[in-house]
């Protein structure tokens, strides 16, 4: 029999278990499933979340534009309880809507943030929004995609909140603006420490 | 190194044992490497090949490529 490894953390439970409850109470059904791999020499422990049916899928959403595809990819650090600061952190996320729901098309917009980046000489903005969106700066015009479009920290709340405002995606409860009110404040008081 | 969509159902192919695990939400590093090995191969790379272009944010702009960027990020814990 094979030896058991030891239990995630139960904060990582918890915080898969608070984004998939947003996500089914607003704008889809379909679950996060969560990779982890084995701890690291000083306990800290990384965990990947994202829409997965064996291959990573996206989630279907219907919009006043179409057919969208959403991509949620979360890669989140724990750490362990003898080191100060809050429990889980975020190393790094993707965020992305498609048109459609093939994987192997490029999304019309992505919203990333890389907490430390494998080019440690790296100079772009951490937090960026990125697309195939040509932006014309007087007579010249560049892709966002060639540019790092900085950006705040940018939650799940932030992104389902675009979906049914801005996309017109049918939220599947009526209260869906306290529900993700709710849930960034438990977000904020829970996981970044109130930070 | 060519970069080449797959069109077959490739996520079929997955063990049944790397399923498994994948619902239980811990995979070994031999697992994590086994399943960004499957994805590198969907669309036409080594695990190599994939895990270079991960670490340079030079993988295809798709679902599939941000998926490979945040497993290979697994093998840095």
């Amino acid at each position: 029999m094979a030896a058991r490894r030891p239990e995630l953390p139960g904060a990582v439970r918890g915080f898969r278990d608070r984004l998939n409850t947003l996500l089914h109470r607003t704008i889809t059904p379909q679950p996060l499933i969560m990779t982890g791999a084995t701890p690291a020499a000083d306990g800290a422990q990384r965990m990947q979340f994202t829409f997965r049916q064996g291959g990573p899928v996206l989630a279907e959403l219907q919009s006043r534009v179409g057919v969208l595809g959403l991509y949620v990819g979360q890669v989140c650090e724990a750490r362990p309880s003898d080191q100060d600061g809050p429990p889980i952190r975020t190393v790094n996320y993707r965020y992305a809507l498609h048109v459609g729901t093939d994987i192997n098309s490029e999304p019309v917009m992505r919203w990333e943030f890389d907490r430390r980046p494998a080019d440690p000489q790296a100079q772009w903005s951490r937090r960026h929004l990125q697309g195939p969106i040509p932006l014309s700066f007087g007579p010249t015009t560049v892709s966002l995609n060639d540019l790092h479009l900085p950006t705040g920290y940018v939650t799940l709340e932030d992104v389902i909140r675009f979906c049914v405002h801005d996309l017109g995606v049918p939220a599947i409860r009526s209260d869906w603006n306290d529900i993700l009110i709710q849930s960034y404040r438990e977000f904020k008081d829970q996981f970044v420490g109130g930070r | 190194m060519a970069v080449t969509p797959r069109t077959d159902d490739w996520a079929m192919t997955i063990p049944a044992e790397l399923q498994l695990a994948m619902e239980e939400g811990e995979l070994s590093p031999e697992q994590v490497r086994q399943l960004i090995t499957i994805e590198a191969q969907a669309i036409g790379l080594s695990f190599d090949d994939a895990v270079h272009l991960a670490r340079a944010r030079q993988l295809p702009r798709t679902a599939l490529g941000a998926d490979l960027e945040l497993l290979v990020e697994l093998l840095a814990a």
